[in-house]
């Protein structure tokens, strides 16, 4: 498949796809576009931000509240943790524990821990656990083939 | 599908254990044949406390601070130590006393730190082969 970036004369940015058959592929692929330039709303304090996906590090569920972990600031979420996970299955969040939902891309390295757990380092210095159970969905993400 | 590979990979940890500390009582015994029958208890023993540990690791998957992953480990230890108790008093490896108990105590605690390290390496496996993916990922960012 050809891609071609081009700069726009005017007016905002616009993303075509010229296409023979519209397949699966090519479905998830719009589908992804669509939903990592969708916003979140984040709640904080009495402030309402609009949240970039791909800002988020990780969301978390804590006492029935979800919250989105950027670099530096915590917002609460309304979604709920299952909506999340459904809605950027085709994004680079993935499940990494039964409370957590990461974003790979922001996963400077993983570390083995004590119990047959692993540790994710993220870029801003925070750590999760990633739960075992958890540990081949992540590796099908990132494309390790299982024996 | 995990339990089952779980279930098999400690089912083997624990067996190479029990064998090895077989062998350690047998050279200091000095005794230079097994029977048959224990060579069939061993298994059975090791399946039992593999099964025991996979559960355990499953109910214990979310444990997020120290203080409830070290809990956790006791009270696993207590757990495989009353299941080799049984099995040890019950095939007659060693009898209910304090000498027997403690031998087991013992012995529990050698296949536990050999299991521990064999889960470790494991994970440590696991952990380099995401962080080669992760770095691959990078670079095709780039």
């Amino acid at each position: 498949m050809k891609i071609t970036v081009e700069t726009p004369i005017d007016g905002e940015d616009e993303i075509i796809i010229r296409c023979n058959e519209l397949d699966e592929e090519l479905m998830n692929l719009i589908s992804t576009i669509g939903q990592w330039r969708r916003r979140i709303t984040g709640y904080k304090d009495k402030a309402i931000v609009q949240l970039v996906p791909a800002d988020i590090y990780y969301f978390e569920s804590v006492d029935n509240k979800v919250f989105a972990y950027c670099e530096k600031d915590v917002f609460e979420v309304k979604e709920k943790l299952y909506e999340l996970e459904s809605a950027y299955k085709n994004t680079d969040f993935q499940r990494i524990s039964k409370s957590v939902i990461a974003n790979i891309s922001f996963i400077e390295a993983v570390i083995p821990i004590l119990g047959a757990r692993l540790e994710a380092k993220l870029k801003n210095g925070e750590r999760v656990i990633i739960s075992r159970q958890y540990v081949p969905e992540l590796k099908k993400k990132l494309g390790i083939k299982e024996r | 599908m995990r339990f089952i590979t779980d279930l098999i990979r400690y089912f083997v940890y624990i067996t190479t254990g029990i064998l090895f500390v077989f062998i350690v009582v047998l050279l200091i015994k000095g005794i230079d044949s097994i029977s048959i029958q224990k060579l069939i208890q061993i298994p059975c023993a090791a399946l039992i406390t593999a099964l025991i540990t996979v559960i355990f690791s499953i109910c214990s998957r979310e444990t997020s601070t120290k203080k409830e992953f070290y809990i956790g480990i006791a009270i696993h230890y207590i757990l495989l130590c009353a299941a080799m108790v049984f099995f040890g008093t019950t095939f007659g490896w060693v009898n209910f006393d304090l000498e027997g108990v403690m031998i087991i105590v013992i012995s529990t605690a050698a296949i536990y730190a050999f299991t521990f390290v064999g889960a470790y390496l494991s994970s440590k496996n696991d952990a380099k082969k995401l962080n080669e993916a992760l770095r691959s990922k990078r670079e095709q960012k780039k």
